[in-house]
């Protein structure tokens, strides 16, 4: 009765896959993260966004969780990015080293401006 | 749950966050959960003013339990002379002047869907407040 | 809030049942003592985040997330800092070894298990931090935040 539940979101938008985390993310989250990353991911996605909405919690479960994503995004060549996360949750990402590996955004359309910028280059 | 709180002002709030938070993952609506919070500030409050007298040593404690049908809560003082509860529906203008208190009292029960008072073997005087889950359940007393 | 005749410190506790969701209410029932005594937002956030940590730990391994065994959480309220202490009742001890690793996440990339981070942020996070075990009881964990205080501009 007192667990959490995580939505999670899935659309398109200038060739970046942008995958809504709404509400906590926990242990609980593990399944419908994954689910979602491998379904972009099958789909062909390079282009990866993290999109966090109505977020204040993200424990060190959760953290795992998303260590695990970027494991597998450095395996396959994909890029990974992170919008919507609160300054202090930006902190614990860089703390935990998450950074280095998925950039931060405050906000989806700087993730996606990024993005496209990245696109033309390549 | 269980939460024990000094007899000082300002206490109240972060007994009404502590329940708040539970009511909100007990799937309350927000609505409800902002009655529970008002409901929660005036028992503290009177818990900590009158059951307590307000002394420092003297403790208020709050349970907190959940059914499916609802969510309880108890809100305990170590006094010993338990209020008398306005019936429902509230009447709002029945006293020329009403005193804080009284005032207090009546949106206890007005917001409740169920309050009565008991003296506790453990612990002195509670306060029993119940928040239905689904607001067209249950019976309103009148 | 004032302090009572005679008192230095005053305390608020919280029984709360090993299953995992409660610790949200810890997180705000603390966060919402450190913002009546004046915390910055970004303190608040920190120890709502070590909270979290501290009470999942009790939870998940020392209460083996067994619903009817307790964490008993206690914060003591002090003029100039919040003392927060977690216990569990330690049906499995954690061992103090545990809690001075330092996980990087190139390591983590290499495990199976991405793990190990929570007691890591306690540590980061909190200003002063002790692991303790008392048989009889169980495992604790106890927080300290400083309570900074701008400084007064004399005339």
């Amino acid at each position: 009765m007192l667990e959490d539940e995580l939505t999670v979101n899935i659309r398109h938008r200038d060739g970046v896959a942008v995958i809504d985390l709404i509400g906590d993310v926990t242990t609980f989250a593990e399944e419908k993260i994954n689910n979602a990353y491998r379904q972009v991911t099958d789909k062909g996605a390079r282009y990866i966004l993290f999109n966090f909405r109505q977020n204040d919690y993200i424990n060190s479960a959760g953290i795992a969780i998303l260590i695990g994503i970027v494991t597998e995004v450095n395996q396959n060549g994909q890029r990974l990015a992170v919008s919507g996360l609160s300054p202090h949750f930006q902190k614990i990402f860089r703390m935990v080293g998450l950074a280095q590996y998925a950039e931060i955004y405050q906000t989806e359309d700087e993730a996606i401006s990024a993005f496209k910028r990245l696109n033309t280059i390549n | 749950m269980q939460l024990i709180i000094p007899s000082v002002l300002g206490y109240e709030v972060v007994v009404r966050d502590a329940v708040a938070s539970f009511a909100q993952r007990y799937g309350l609506p927000p609505d409800r959960i902002e009655d529970v919070k008002t409901v929660l500030c005036e028992a503290c409050t009177n818990a900590i003013e009158h059951g307590n007298g307000s002394d420092p040593h003297r403790r208020v404690r709050v349970c907190c339990t959940v059914d499916e049908q609802s969510l309880v809560i108890a809100v305990c003082d170590e006094g010993e002379l338990p209020p008398t509860l306005p019936g429902k529906p509230v009447e709002w203008f029945s006293m020329p002047y009403p005193s804080r208190r009284g005032l207090g009292l009546k949106l206890i029960v007005a917001l409740s869907d169920e309050v009565s008072i008991a003296a506790d073997p453990t612990f002195g005087t509670c306060i029993r407040l119940v928040f239905y889950r689904d607001p067209r359940s249950g019976i309103h007393t009148s | 809030m004032s302090e009572a005749d005679g008192a230095t410190e005053q305390i608020i506790e919280m029984r709360l049942p090993s299953r995992l969701g409660y610790e949200r209410i810890a997180m705000d029932t603390a966060a919402s003592l450190a913002r009546r005594m004046g915390f910055t937002p970004e303190r608040i956030d920190a120890l709502r985040t070590a909270i979290g940590e501290a009470v999942t730990n009790a939870i998940e391994h020392g209460n083996q997330a067994d619903a009817a065994m307790k964490v008993v959480v206690v914060l003591t309220i002090r003029t100039d800092e919040l003392i927060i202490s977690v216990a569990d009742q330690g049906r499995k001890v954690l061992d103090p070894a545990q809690t001075f690793l330092q996980p990087r996440i190139t390591d983590a990339f290499q495990r199976a298990d991405k793990g190990g981070w929570g007691i890591w942020l306690i540590r980061e996070l909190m200003d002063e931090v002790e692991f303790s075990f008392a048989p009889g009881s169980g495992n604790q964990v106890r927080m300290v935040v400083h309570l900074e205080r701008p400084p007064v501009i004399k005339p």
